[in-house]
């Protein structure tokens, strides 16, 4: 009996530490999620135009642009302007080394939301980059290929790592449940013998898979309220999600327990 | 209300009984002798469908081993009682509880349990021990507390595999006269024993296991 305790101590404590393992993960692939967003609603296009084009002419372009699948506005930026953010952002004037201002204008163009991927970009990217007032466009698509892919990744890597935790958590409630059967083995044995129901001889063992879990998922909702305040007090960050991550703990450790529970019993309480 | 019809059964590759067949009628009072290993415990297992014969038929009442379902098993042992020789109690409950665990376990409302509990304790003559542990019992009261428990639920039949295989004489003719007043009050029992001079001392329907047959 004493086993049982000590085996239930750590049920408990493994589905509270899977729970956290499973909540760190999916709350690192929500903010990684939410970086991605921010980047991608930044993707702009910049589109460097012939100098030489005059404001009626600059005027149209912009419409032609405008006119295009997937644009959604476009800022024109002259010659001065680019100067201006080029001496704001390092602090010297190029026309001080060359004696001439060597910067083109350009439009800055910002992709309608559906458009804002690596491929989206790449298509809308040739096709401006056809037309005759067009020098170059520039845009950033190697780097939103790389944070496409790594993100891809991380959610692959946490979802491998969720579904082992998750069936490491299941095996162990199991085998706790096994410890707990052995040791009432002998009422077990009565209750068959006097006619006992197959649910009312496991009603109790589910019951307490059920309560193991929810006991876990409290320690880890804890556990993560605990952390979130440090982050917010020590980084004045604000994690999203975190309602879900408090009350989700719980409901999912109580359904830990009760799929460990049913698997314990159909492997070691033959009713 | 007992029928085994041309029953084969075997463990591994020995073979128990290769074709018996076998009646019962309500209220009988039937004894099973043979030696050790006959295959005495494995006929009570087969009646109580613990197990199920390889080739043939048990039936039991409406039950039939050959179509019962799992969930009617355990409706079938209400209606089936039965004791051991190492009397399977709990041992950190005390009597009342030990007995009342049988009605508790079937689903009895708890008003009647404690009705019912005090009929049987009665009955076996133990009411007066009702609070006292079972470790603290002679193996005489613990068999009767065994036997209580098989009574809870108010079998037609009880099962009793060598009931007194543990106890001295006097306290096995204390059983005896304890089976056979259950049995005048119109259960059916069948029971398995070695001790044959209790055969002769509480007359009754004698079968007996020889090569695998069951035989008059």
């Amino acid at each position: 009996m004493r086993r049982a305790h000590i085996a239930s101590i750590v049920t408990v404590s493994t589905i509270a530490i899977t729970l956290i393992l499973l909540d760190l993960f999916m709350m690192l692939t929500l903010n990684v999620n939410r970086i991605i967003r921010t980047f991608k609603a930044q993707m702009f296009l910049e589109v460097f135009i012939d100098n030489t084009l005059n404001t009626e002419a600059i005027e149209i372009s912009k419409q032609e642009l405008q006119q295009m699948e997937g644009v959604d506005s476009i800022q024109y930026i002259s010659q001065e302007q680019a100067l201006e953010r080029f001496a704001n952002e390092f602090g010297e004037d190029p026309r001080t080394l060359l004696g001439e201002n060597p910067l083109p204008p350009s439009f800055q163009i910002l992709l309608k939301p559906d458009y804002r991927t690596p491929d989206h970009a790449d298509a809308v990217a040739l096709e401006i980059g056809k037309k005759r007032f067009v020098n170059e466009v520039v845009y950033h698509g190697r780097f939103y290929r790389m944070v496409e892919k790594y993100s891809r990744i991380v959610f692959l890597v946490d979802l491998g790592l969720v579904l082992l935790v998750f069936a490491a958590a299941l095996l162990l409630v199991a085998n706790t449940l096994r410890l707990t059967i052995m040791a009432q083995s002998k009422s077990i044995q009565i209750m068959k013998l006097i006619g006992a129901t197959q649910n009312f001889i496991r009603r109790p063992y589910l019951i307490q898979g059920i309560f193991q879990g929810s006991l876990g998922g409290i320690v880890c909702a804890f556990v993560l309220w605990c952390f979130a305040k440090l982050i917010i007090w020590k980084f004045s960050l604000h994690p999203v999600g975190m309602p879900f991550f408090f009350w989700g703990p719980i409901v999912l450790g109580g359904l830990l327990g009760f799929l460990g529970s049913q698997l314990g019993l159909r492997r070691h309480l033959n009713t | 209300m007992i029928e085994l019809l041309n029953v084969w059964y075997r463990i591994g590759d020995n073979a128990i009984f290769s074709g018996i067949d076998f009646a019962m009628n309500p209220g009988e009072f039937i004894y099973v002798v043979g030696p050790s290993g006959s295959g005495k415990s494995t006929l009570l297992r087969l009646v109580h469908m613990d197990i199920f014969p390889v080739r043939g038929q048990v039936r039991v009442a409406d039950y039939n081993s050959q179509s019962i379902e799992p969930k009617d098993i355990p409706h079938l042992r209400r209606k089936v009682g039965m004791v051991f020789q190492d009397y399977k109690l709990l041992e950190d409950r005390n009597v009342f509880e030990n007995v009342a665990f049988a009605l508790w376990a079937t689903g009895s409302p708890s008003r009647k349990i404690k009705k019912r509990v005090f009929q049987v304790l009665t009955e076996v003559r133990l009411s007066h021990k009702r609070y006292s542990m079972v470790q603290d019992l002679s193996g005489g009261e613990q068999q009767r507390v065994a036997i209580a428990r098989s009574l809870a639920n108010e079998p037609f039949l009880l099962l009793a595999d060598e009931p007194t295989g543990n106890l001295d004489a006097e306290s096995a003719e204390e059983i005896m006269r304890l089976l056979k007043r259950i049995n005048g009050k119109g259960t059916a029992v069948l029971m398995t024993t070695h001790r044959e001079e209790l055969v002769r001392q509480f007359p009754g329907r004698l079968m007996r296991i020889q090569h695998e047959r069951l035989l008059s």
